[in-house]
């Protein structure tokens, strides 16, 4: 057994486990260096997933419950790229709320954690355990500044939906072992045929597709989003959905190949319900943290069409999404956070003239805005380019069509955002508090990623179709 | 078979009163009649361990608890107040509620079984314990840390501030 | 010399930056901007004077691989027809720079946006890759949402958001029939998709798609609703490229892309697209009649002139296509120009409004002048550039629909009459508006010159323009054969 392989998730678990316990000895000025120790553990990590990727190394442990493929590994990059984009800007961002505590970094790397082993997970009970951990994390997260009544009702919401989701899961889970009397992937759906194996399959999927708040499992996402402190947003946006379109991409291509269900199908019509309704609820939005939420109700229809579509070249466009998908929309929530106070701040009228009084964070935040709205010069109109071509490829042209138009719509409140940021015009106001370097380090990271895949995507979009191996 | 039929139909029906019964007390009694019988369900299936593990933490631990914060909030007297129903949830509730039960009874009327045997000595302590410590080490070690984030989790959020 | 194209191209890319960069000092950024215009013109030119004229077919290509893993190439190259738009959107280019010499307010971010503009718009016309060609020409669309927003007039939100929403609804459709046609094609070199043959249900899908893309940019009415909203709020350098360029993308595309890959269902369609044409003609007329805004007039004016364009493309004889595309050259031009002295005069007059000016010729003669040279030259004087171009136009058609092509003429009378008459009105009689005229500077008559220049050279002497653009365009042409 090669334990070797699992360096990156043992550093990430022994850098959780010392953050906690230094906390407890740490006075509360020097909490700061957690926030640092736990960027270099998941920098290591980072750094040691990244090697294995290009390595392309294929291990499988424990009698297969644990597979570290590319896919495995693509998604592991994924997750703790966007990690340590969020850490970076969590730093400064809890130290203006004064809740700069250990138990923040640690819960991070835990949902980290449970994230990595859940995209490496070929068993069901493995993908649950792995999934309960990032989840319950997640809650925690999403309610750390619970004097905050919104925080509150951000974690609540999340949680009671959540836990609906996992009782699904479990369900389905329960039936496919019942039907199968086996919870290894590739064992499990060609035991499944019938009815009731459609019935696992529709409960499965549900439970993950509250992850990725795709529709009609959304309904927590504007309300968490725009309660939980911006960088968890972040995070529970980009890592943690990534994390379980990859599950669930892995479920479905392996137990349960595309010719053996109708639900091709379903994730077409769960891809359009997602594009329509996030991006046409997004334009009433004022609020610009709550439109965010909607956006990315919306992308997460977009990359689901990749499921739909289910070929090769639909799932090697997902991860392309994906990968470029976590610059931008950790980038702007980033952006946001620099802004907000205790008293809001993240309305449209807030961001008024904001390029005149902070110029860097408004260029930044105007890149992953246009780059979200599928602009040239960005990744993000890379990303659409092939799904929506694999989409064509795939004979789901009209998936195709319905995503372009609601694209369209998107330009409405995307731009709204950019009006107010370079020509709004307001009273003037305390200046934004200065970013730290870690932050402006993350942030510039982001932006430079989104215009440079933007710009030459051929490296990461050769990188996503060699990670494809298990789906050949 | 017929027993399995009358503890599902007893395990219901404490369930279902569980929810309707508006007096706390009573409810977590009624819980504990349902693990109870859960239990029996898990040993009329072959697995010991499970029935009794169920016994001891759940209904007896877990329950304890329970009645323990129960007669500590509010000492069992006051029924609990219920707030008033959003009209348009019902239809709503009943539909999905239907629904749900559509799609289950259609997928359980029309499931073709083939019952696989369990393996020997299934469900029993000792091969719990290998399958915990050989094939699933793993997700038993992650579990580990998923008790560990529950717990920072709820210290986080019950913490007064400073 | 593939290089030369690459070069005019991507120079203005390398300066946007570095004028965005010099934002601190306002005077700084339009250096920048005057250089790489100045640049991409000369590169032009040198291409211009590379390319050997009286042969059709793709020069100064060149291919760079850009996303192999979509078989996308950076593959640029001109032949007769786009040769003359790239020249005419280099020289705007650079005279919009000099019209906007005397922007101040957050100039670095002012010629940030210009230069990126440039960037689109000298793109659209040399692409050869039709992934790359819808590249630019939403590039283009950034830009001029910031340009009108930042610097625009005071329904500036309304305008920037009308254009984005329905410039950017025809070319993401344009983009998603790109797809298709990479689907079906194999590949998105236009070149090879020029030779290739596809099922018919995705032929007309195909081809609807593309000409509602053209149909929103050139405009086609009843999509034209945005133009007039995006001139009149836009600032004068802004008008200036939508009216000289932006609007020729539309019919570039229609008669490089629909044509060039359709050429069957592009000659069943020319009969409504000759209806088309004429509707534009006479609604954009009569609207433009009715104008009380100097911009306003131009804009509906425009969407009149290009109706012309669509109606030598519908005809589909040589003559009828070699003049449709020197119309969009001297178009573009002559557009410029009138925008620029409507400006001009807004900025003098403290006004736009025809009905509050008057006297312009005794007060500010030269730029009096030129405005009605400018004048002239729209309405068809020969001579100058636009009648050099509708001459033509109106010949070729005329063979294949005559009485299209007398209602169409009916339009130059109208174009006559409401030119004439709003001229007579600013130009002479007593002056009207209360704000005394400051003298206009030398820096300031200078691209309004360059642009008169530039219309009595085209129209003295067009056939260096034909000889260029002839043998591209009968390739092309199908009714009537020769000229």
């Amino acid at each position: 057994m090669n334990l070797a392989a699992l360096l990156p998730a043992e550093i990430l678990a022994g850098t959780a486990l010392a953050v906690l316990l230094a906390d407890l000895f740490l006075p509360h000025r020097d909490k700061a260096y957690l926030g640092l120790l736990s960027a270099a553990g998941l920098a290591a990590a980072l750094g040691g997933t990244a090697r294995q990727l290009a390595a392309g190394l294929h291990a499988s442990l424990w009698g297969g419950i644990f597979l570290l493929d590319p896919f495995a590994l693509f998604f592991q990059t994924i997750v703790l790229g966007a990690a340590l984009l969020v850490l970076g800007v969590s730093l400064p961002y809890l130290e203006r709320w004064g809740r700069d505590d250990g138990e923040f970094y640690a819960l991070l790397l835990m949902a980290v954690l449970g994230a990595m082993m859940m995209v490496a997970s070929r068993n069901f009970l493995e993908i649950y355990v792995a999934m309960e951990l990032l989840s319950v994390s997640s809650y925690a997260l999403a309610g750390f500044l619970r004097p905050d009544p919104r925080s509150g009702e951000a974690a609540l919401k999340y949680y009671l939906q959540g836990v609906l989701a996992s009782a699904a899961l479990l369900y389905g889970i329960s039936l496919l072992y019942g039907l199968s009397g086996s919870l290894d992937l590739s064992v499990v759906g060609a035991r499944s045929a019938g009815s009731l194996g459609v019935v696992a399959l529709v409960l499965v999927a549900g439970g993950f597709a509250l992850k990725i708040a795709a529709v009609p499992f959304h309904m927590w996402a504007p309300d968490t989003y725009q309660g939980a402190p911006a960088p968890v947003a972040a995070f529970l946006s980009t890592a943690s959905k990534a994390a379980a379109f990859a599950v669930l991409a892995r479920v479905l291509l392996t137990a349960f190949p595309a010719a053996q269900g109708p639900w091709q199908e379903l994730f077409a019509v769960v891809a359009a319900a997602s594009m329509a309704l996030g991006n046409l609820a997004a334009l009433g939005q004022r609020n610009v943290r709550r439109m965010l939420a909607y956006s990315s109700i919306a992308q997460g229809g977009y990359v689901l069409i990749a499921l739909a579509v289910a070929t090769p070249t639909a799932v090697a466009a997902s991860l392309f999404y994906l990968a470029v998908y976590v610059f931008m929309n950790v980038g702007a929530f980033s952006v946001l956070s620099f802004l907000a106070g205790p008293t809001g701040g993240e309305e449209l009228a807030d961001l008024d003239g904001l390029a005149e009084r902070r110029p860097a964070l408004a260029l930044a935040l105007a890149v992953f805005l246009i780059s979200l709205a599928g602009m040239p010069l960005t990744a993000g109109l890379m990303g659409k380019l092939y799904l929506f071509y694999a989409a064509v490829q795939g004979g789901y042209a009209w998936l195709a069509l319905w995503g372009v138009v609601f694209t369209v719509v998107s330009y409405f409140y995307y731009f709204r955002v950019l009006r107010h940021l370079f020509w709004g015009t307001a009273p003037p106001r305390p200046a934004a508090p200065a970013a730290s370097v870690p932050a402006g380090l993350a942030l510039g990271a982001a932006t430079l990623a989104t215009v440079l895949f933007g710009v030459f995507p051929q490296p990461l979009l050769q990188l996503a179709l060699h990670s494809l191996g298990m789906l050949r | 078979m017929i027993l399995f039929g009358i503890l599902a139909l007893l395990a219901l029906v404490f369930a279902v009163f569980m929810v309707a019964t508006r007096n706390a007390v009573h409810s977590a009694l009624f819980l504990i009649g349902n693990f109870v019988i859960l239990a029996i369900l898990y040993i009329t299936l072959g697995a010991e361990f499970l029935g009794l593990a169920q016994i001891l933490v759940y209904a007896g631990a877990v329950m304890v608890l329970f009645l323990f914060v129960i007669a500590y909030l509010s000492a069992g007297t006051e029924a609990s107040e219920t707030g008033p129903a959003l009209a348009w949830q019902l239809p709503l509730g009943i539909a999905a509620g239907v629904l749900s039960l559509g799609l289950l009874l259609w997928g359980t009327l029309g499931a073709v079984l083939t019952p696989t045997a369990a393996p020997p000595h299934f469900g029993s302590l000792a091969f719990l314990g290998r399958a915990l410590f050989t094939t699933y080490l793993f997700p038993f070690e992650i579990t580990a840390f998923l008790l560990l984030a529950a717990l920072v989790g709820v210290v986080v959020l019950v913490r007064d501030e400073r | 010399m593939g290089w030369l194209l690459l070069a005019a191209v991507g120079l203005p890319l390398a300066g946007a930056p570095v004028s965005a960069l010099l934002g601190r000092r306002p005077a700084a950024p339009r250096w920048p901007a005057l250089v790489t215009s100045l640049g991409s013109l000369a590169l032009s030119v040198a291409a211009a004077l590379t390319f050997r004229g009286g042969q059709p077919g793709m020069q100064l290509v060149s291919r760079l691989n850009w996303i192999p893993a979509l078989g996308i190439r950076l593959h640029l190259g001109v032949d007769g027809i786009s040769l003359p738009l790239l020249l005419m959107t280099a020289f705007l280019a650079a005279t919009t720079v000099l019209a906007s010499w005397g922007v101040r307010r957050r100039s670095g971010e002012y010629f940030f946006w210009l230069q990126l503009l440039s960037v689109g718009m000298l793109g659209v016309f040399t692409a050869l890759d039709l992934f790359v060609f819808f590249f630019f020409f939403e590039l283009a669309l950034i830009p001029m949402y910031f340009l009108i927003g930042l610097w625009g007039g005071p329904r500036k939100d309304y305008a920037a958001m009308k254009f984005l929403l329905y410039t950017g609804l025809g070319s993401i459709v344009m983009f998603l029939a790109f797809l298709v046609l990479r689907f079906y094609g194999g590949t998105f070199d236009l070149l090879t998709l020029e030779h290739t043959r596809f099922p018919v249900p995705v032929q007309l899908a195909v081809f609807a798609a593309l000409f509602l893309a053209w149909a929103v940019k050139t405009p086609v009415v009843p999509l034209h609703t945005w133009l007039p909203d995006a001139h009149v709020e836009a600032p004068t350098p802004a008008s200036m490229l939508l009216a000289g360029v932006l609007l020729k993308m539309g019919t570039y595309g229609l008669l490089r892309i629909s044509l060039g890959i359709f050429p069957a269902l592009f000659h069943a369609f020319a009969p409504v697209l000759a209806v088309l044409a004429v509707v534009n003609i006479l609604y954009g007329a009569l609207l433009a009649m009715a104008q009380t805004d100097l911009k306003g007039l131009v804009a509906y004016a425009s969407i009149s002139s290009m109706g012309y364009i669509l109606l030598g493309a519908a005809a589909g004889t040589g003559l009828a296509l070699e003049g449709a595309v020197l119309q969009m050259v001297a178009h573009g031009l002559v557009a410029a120009l009138l925008f620029l002295a409507a400006g001009d005069i807004h900025e003098l007059a403290g006004t736009r409004a025809i009905p509050a000016l008057g006297g312009l010729l005794t007060r500010a003669p030269t730029l009096a002048w030129l405005s009605l040279l400018g004048a002239l030259c729209y309405l068809g004087l020969p001579g100058l550039a636009v009648f050099a171009a509708e001459f033509p136009i109106f010949l070729g058609s005329f063979a294949a629909f005559p009485t299209y092509t007398v209602l169409a003429a009916a339009g130059i009378v109208l174009t006559a009459g409401y030119l004439l008459w709003t001229a007579q009105r600013i130009l002479f009689g007593p002056g009207r508006e209360a704000a005394l005229l400051p003298a206009l500077g030398g820096m300031r008559l200078l691209p309004l010159a360059l642009l008169a220049a530039s219309l009595v050279a085209v129209g003295v002497y067009p056939t260096v323009w034909y000889h260029l653009i002839g043998p591209a365009v009968h390739l092309l042409a199908w009714g009537g054969g020769a000229r």
